[in-house]
């Protein structure tokens, strides 16, 4: 169940990438900022590589637990003002 | 599809999991160096047009895979070679399918269209790898990498008719220019005069234009 909940919060994650960089930049720079998407799409084997040598290192359920951790730290962050834009009328 | 094949005949050609890392690096790899340059070139080439460019050169590539292995002299260097070219022509792709998504539909809908494009990738991530273990169970990998060229035909096949119908006369949208010039004002419009050959060869880039059509246009 925890991994169906995982597959649907990624499958949002990666809509809401693309549609929130799409609706933010102007037309003139929309392409660049899709490239620089692609260029951070195209890091995923890099954390891959990090979340392997981090489970070797202190094992998978400690790995697991420091990934969630670091990406809660890193999106509420960001999410915060912009669902505060969101309810400004 | 390619993902698996290439994994499987990493494997096959080196005996080496780390070759197999490699191979499947470097394919990644591509993305990141080239990335932030094909959005680049998303902005100043016409988009219609890279999304023909894109998959005629993914099936070239698929093409040229299936008569190398076909003709017995696959190799690991040929192989991770060609795929930083599926690497190339995904970071070429992406960035122009998302932005037309986007001038087609508008910011009302781009959400909806992008969800539905992340809907068929996944289908797709089904799909590609259980199609590419069939092929290679069955065929061999030749058959596999024709299946991909297949496929990329198909994408060919969908956009043709999109930017074919855009050339025709009277289909001259000028919405996309009127963003630049909101965005940027002054030389805006001449750039992008420039850019996309406003004689002659521009209507693809009109293609994926969003709609505010120029008086007169028989357009909806």
């Amino acid at each position: 169940m925890l991994l169906v909940a995982i597959g649907v919060a990624e499958s949002a994650f990666a809509t809401m990438q693309s549609t929130l960089v799409l609706l933010e930049v102007p037309e003139r720079v929309r392409g660049g900022a899709m490239g620089i998407l692609s260029a951070c799409i195209g890091t995923q084997p890099l954390g891959t590589l990090a979340i392997g040598l981090l489970a070797a290192s202190i094992g998978a359920p400690p790995a697991f637990a420091v990934n969630a951790l670091v990406s809660l730290l890193v999106i509420v962050p960001l999410a915060v003002p912009l669902v505060g834009r969101a309810k400004a009328p | 599809m390619d993902l698996v094949a290439l994994g499987w005949l990493a494997l096959q050609f080196t005996g080496s999991p780390f070759m197999v890392g490699v191979a499947a690096f470097a394919r990644a790899a591509t993305l990141m160096v080239v990335g932030p340059f094909t959005g680049i070139v998303a902005d100043r080439v016409p988009r219609g047009r890279i999304l023909l460019v894109a998959p005629a050169v993914g099936m070239a590539t698929a093409l040229a895979l299936t008569a190398i292995f076909w003709s017995g002299r696959g190799g690991y260097g040929a192989l991770v070679a060609l795929e930083i070219v599926f690497g190339l022509v995904w970071a070429l792709d992406f960035p122009a399918r998302r932005t037309a998504l986007y001038t087609l539909l508008g910011a009302g809908r781009v959400g909806q269209a992008v969800s539905l494009e992340t809907v068929s990738m996944q289908i797709a991530k089904m799909l590609g790898p259980l199609a590419a273990g069939l092929c290679l169970a069955q065929a061999g990998p030749a058959a596999g990498f024709a299946v991909m060229a297949l496929v990329y035909g198909g994408g060919l096949a969908a956009y043709e008719p999109a930017s074919r119908s855009a050339r025709r006369p009277g289909h001259r949208h000028v919405a996309f220019r009127r963003d630049q010039q909101a965005d940027r004002p002054g030389a805006r419009l001449a750039d992008s005069d420039r850019a996309h050959g406003a004689a002659g060869d521009g209507g693809d880039e009109l293609a994926w234009s969003r709609s505010r059509p120029r008086a007169g246009c028989p357009c909806p």
